[in-house]
């Protein structure tokens, strides 16, 4: 087989990569969890207080705003675009005419930074700018639009422009599954008489399952990592109505220099990523094994 | 037959209204850019300009302010260039290497490894964030050119990683057999074996990392340092200081010229463009 | 070099950076700071002017955002790429900055320039750490202004308010009329620099102390601060929908253009109507807020001098140090800012009359109430500003509940 010596390069450039990043990684997360468990403010400062921090946190407001918010936001990003992406999935594989020009306008949004979107939206939504007055100009003077500036909705507002970006994506892929699927089936299926819609959700969406899941890995991940959205879109606000993990761990990191619950705040959110991501990357190792 | 049409006229309404949706956002974009302020004023948001120009594109390009500084964002522009191209070249050409070095070089613990590269691409970045600012720092190259590419390179090793070792371990092992016999080495096959055989595969994960990096804001507002910020930052900065009136029209221009550059990789790259975005999804 | 980068960007920092060439490399200053609306813009030019008179090269590095600012300023010196100079509110957070040892000793300026002479006693105490003055101190706000519209108050045939209650009375007559009563930014610190506003005004200035100079956090319970959260409350009815967000400038603007009535502001914002070409008596008019009249919330802008290289200033911080500290300096500042200069000796008679009111109101020692910047670390203001930020959107919260929030608050960041 392979004597050490030709193998010397190769564990050389896995030295100086794959080793060094998941070094670097490991060391920072290891560094972060150290630090929430001192009293570091501005700098770092190893004085050890126990769990002083993570108290602190739970008794934050903000804290738990900003959590039960990653999960409406999850929650309702990860569903509505799924439903969403997979209809516009259907619609185009219907041997509809200028195909290409759909998915194409479908999926632009994808090659947008998150900034960019968020400003986009929030001119459309903005209540004395956009739609809202549009339509009470036009004579709806009790029209109402106004997520945004409604602590209630604020968050919702980002879901609206989070499906907007990322509903093509799910698009792409599904419509690549649906392209993989044997046509019999609409065959066998219109012969018993089966209607099409039943056929899509109990049989091909099965089929689909592997790209389904690739779609639910891909949007979680988005929205752990969601930040620039919400700093183009509402700032978290109004007030902190539309706060995520993401932002309040930066606004105590960077603004506040409070990096200590900055730290428990950050661990709090991996332990969470963790819990929604650990099944997939086992899995996905395990079939890597094989 | 009569249902039939009734169905196709569903399709295509369904089409029509989502094809509204998602051009919406960008149509007010477009025509709100092209015009002057009195009309943006008076007029509503859906108008078409009545006397469309670039004006407030030229501002935003070259003259709008941000603090005493009214260069508008070809900065920024320069800037995320600057940051772009190194950060690109460097990550693929390592990631590549890497991923051929784990899928051909029977390396032990290659598979502990990739697991560990495959749950590195999914830790939020705000868990790595404060460390990485003390280390970069340390090697004084924290808010300095040097020091963001390191950290985009860094960050996007793991999923580049993963997707050109799915593509070495794809290929038949007879060619690497029938190579090593020939006494070639690492480098040997690598340049003249497998890079010849992947520009596909280099090109999903350039575009993938092309608009990336592009779109990037968090990383490069912290690591970047002012004199990088990348077009990204400056277009927030632009976009939240006003003197005066709020002057949308060159906001809005500011955006779509942010936009512009991504916009046109995916335009030109077409499925590429999908399947890079999709590799990051880990395909075990 | 020891930053090769700098040497890459070259090309772009001359592009980027305004007339920064023209000055020998150690009389250059790097300056971070947050004046980036259209009147701050204009201030920091002032400066930026006077400096390059003396021969010093300015090289701009503004953040959009006062907290930014003060991360990338941090940040910057931990890095080991430490600006001239970085502008910061006189308070708490510049005191630990300096005992970190992060600031040079500005001792030799100050003796030379005979600053505790001509500067305020309350500023002078926190402007030294340990024995040493750590700031130039240049302009004095106050967050408790109000600026008003005066053509709108004159159609409708009211006088501006004198009581919080005088202008709940008045507000409707206002919002009838098709007028924004209120122009407020909806950002956590504007909606705090109102509030403060409201509880001075409602509760009274020894309440303020006790609750933010104090922090005694069971005061916040108390009756008449309960009382002040609750009219805090009532005048957000008289805000408009688009608020959420907005910067303090755009609001201003609001009022400028008479689509609002008054706007309870920093004195800061007197410089975007002085920029609109506007005169106070006469367009816009100036007071301290309702019930604030004998009331001054002091804020300070200084400008602190990070050690590069050694404990002593550089040439180039020297200089600019001093040039903060010229009288004709602070002056012409102070007439685009809409501030009144830290030095008590600049004459301000050519000045307009919100300065010559500020002046009378700061210039009694019972008067003077510290601002969020200078009595709270940056902690407690954020936890406090979320607290209070919560209870001015959140419609389900009242203010029993609200006095929790803020007890809470400042208990957990003591």
């Amino acid at each position: 087989m392979l004597s050490f010596r030709a193998k010397l390069p190769a564990l050389v450039t896995i030295t100086l990569t794959t080793v060094a990043a998941i070094g670097i990684m490991l060391v920072a997360i290891s560094w972060t969890g150290v630090i929430s468990f001192t009293k570091t403010q501005l700098i770092p400062r190893y004085e050890f207080v126990g769990f002083t921090q993570y108290v602190r946190l739970f008794d934050t407001e903000r804290f738990h705003v900003a959590f039960s918010n990653l999960f409406i936001y999850g929650g309702c990003f990860i569903s509505i675009t799924l439903a969403f992406g997979f209809l516009l999935a259907i619609m185009i594989d219907q041997r509809i005419r200028a195909e290409s020009l759909f998915r194409t306008i479908f999926l632009y949004p994808l090659s947008m930074s998150f900034i960019v979107t968020g400003l986009a939206w929030q001119w459309f939504m903005n209540p004395t700018l956009g739609l809202q007055k549009f339509v009470r100009d036009l004579g709806f003077a009790d029209f109402s639009f106004d997520w945004l500036i409604n602590p209630d909705k604020a968050i919702y507002a980002i879901v609206i422009a989070a499906v907007w970006q990322s509903s093509g994506l799910v698009m792409a892929i599904l419509l690549a599954g649906l392209r993989g699927i044997d046509r019999d089936i609409w065959k066998a299926t219109a012969i018993d008489g089966i209607p099409a819609w039943r056929t899509y959700l109990s049989i091909v969406l099965p089929m689909l399952r592997p790209m389904v899941m690739t779609c639910v890995v891909l949007l979680a991940m988005a929205v752990v990592k969601a930040y620039d959205l919400v700093v183009a879109l509402t700032r978290g606000g109004p007030g902190n109505a539309s706060d995520l993990p993401a932002k309040f761990v930066i606004d105590l990191t960077f603004e506040r220099a409070n990096i200590g619950m900055a730290s428990a705040a950050a661990v709090m959110l991996l332990m969470t990523t963790i819990a929604v991501v650990a099944p997939y990357v086992a899995y996905s190792f395990h079939k890597l094994r094989r | 037959m009569n249902s039939k049409i009734i169905g196709r006229i569903g399709i295509y309404a369904f089409l029509a209204v989502s094809t509204a949706f998602f051009l919406i956002p960008v149509y007010i974009m477009v025509t709100t850019s092209l015009k002057g302020m009195p009309e943006i004023r008076e007029g509503n948001i859906f108008a078409l300009p009545l006397d469309p120009n670039f004006s407030a594109w030229f501002k935003a390009w070259s003259s709008a302010c941000i603090g005493m500084a009214c260069d508008g964002i070809r900065g920024g522009f320069g800037n995320s260039l600057k940051i772009m191209v190194p950060s690109v070249i460097l990550s693929v050409a390592l990631s590549s290497l890497n991923g051929y070095a784990l899928a051909l070089w029977n390396v032990r613990r290659a598979e502990l490894m990739l697991g560990l590269l495959m749950a590195g691409a999914f830790i939020p970045y705000q868990v790595l964030l404060y460390p990485l600012v003390i280390m970069t720092r340390t090697l004084g190259i924290y808010g300095t050119l040097p020091g963001i590419i390191a950290i985009h390179v860094l960050f996007g090793l793991p999923v580049l990683t993963l997707i050109f070792r799915n593509f070495y371990a794809s290929l038949p092992t007879e060619i690497m057999k029938a190579a090593r016999v020939d006494g070639a080495g690492f480098m040997q096959i690598y340049w003249r074996i497998m890079l010849p055989m992947s520009p596909s595969i280099l090109v999903v994960a350039v575009i993938l990392q092309v608009t990336g990096i592009w779109n990037d804001y968090l990383l490069g507002l912290i690591f970047a340092g002012r004199d990088n910020l990348p077009m990204t930052a400056q277009l927030n900065n632009l976009v939240n200081s006003t003197f005066g009136e709020k002057e949308y029209n060159v906001n809005m221009a500011a955006t779509i010229l942010t936009a512009a550059t991504p916009l046109l990789v995916y335009l030109a790259s077409g499925r590429y463009f999908v399947r890079g975005i999709t590799s990051g999804a880990v395909k075990g | 070099m020891k930053y090769p980068a700098r040497f890459l960007t070259g090309l772009c920092v001359i592009s980027v950076s305004l007339a920064a060439s023209a000055a020998p490399k150690e009389m250059t200053a790097d300056v971070v700071h947050w004046w980036t609306s259209g009147s701050e813009a204009k201030s920091i030019s002032v400066i930026a002017k006077a400096f390059e008179a003396r021969g010093g090269g300015w090289k701009d590095s503004a953040v959009v955002g006062g907290s930014a600012a003060r991360a990338s300023a941090v940040n910057r010196i931990m890095g080991g790429d430490a600006p001239a100079a970085i502008q910061w509110n006189l308070g708490v957070d510049l005191l630990n900055l300096a005992d970190q040892g992060m600031l040079a000793s500005m001792d030799t300026v100050a003796r030379d320039g005979k600053w505790s002479a001509v500067l305020p006693k309350l500023i002078t105490d926190k402007l030294s750490s340990e024995g040493h003055i750590i700031a130039a101190p240049i302009t004095v706000h106050a967050d408790n202004w109000m600026f008003y519209n005066t053509k709108v108050f004159q159609q409708l045939g009211l006088t501006p308010p004198k009581t919080w209650e005088g202008f709940l009375a008045d507000a409707p007559k206002i919002k009838a009329a098709g007028i924004t009563p209120i122009a407020l930014g909806g950002q956590p610190w504007q909606e705090r620099v109102f509030f403060n506003s409201v509880l001075v005004g409602v509760a009274g200035k020894d309440a303020y102390r006790k609750l933010f100079v104090e922090k005694n956090a069971e005061y916040a319970k108390s009756e008449p601060v309960v009382k002040a959260l609750k009219t805090f409350k009532d005048l957000k009815a008289f805000v408009d929908e688009g608020s959420p967000g907005r910067n303090w400038n755009d609001a201003t603007n609001m009022v400028i253009t008479g689509k609002a009535a008054v706007q309870f502001m920093g004195d800061w914002a007197k410089g975007e109507f002085v920029a609109a070409g506007m005169t106070a008596g006469k367009e816009y008019g100036c007071a301290m807020a309702p019930g604030n009249q004998d009331a001054y919330i002091l804020v300070v802008d200084t400008f602190a001098f990070p050690k590069n290289g050694g404990d002593k200033p550089t040439k180039a911080q020297v200089e600019l140090a001093n040039t903060i500290m010229d009288p004709q300096v602070q002056l012409a500042l102070a007439k685009v800012k809409g501030s009144i200069p830290a030095r008590t000796d600049v004459d301000l008679s050519s000045m307009d009359q919100c300065a010559q009111l500020g002046r009378t109101v700061l210039s009694k020692p019972e008067n003077q109430l510290p601002n969020f910047a200078m009595a709270l670390s940056g902690d407690m203001m954020g936890a406090v500003h979320d607290a209070l930020t919560k209870f001015w959107n959140d419609k389900s919260i009242d203010a029993t509940a609200a006095s929790n929030l803020i007890a809470n608050a400042i208990r957990q960041s003591r």
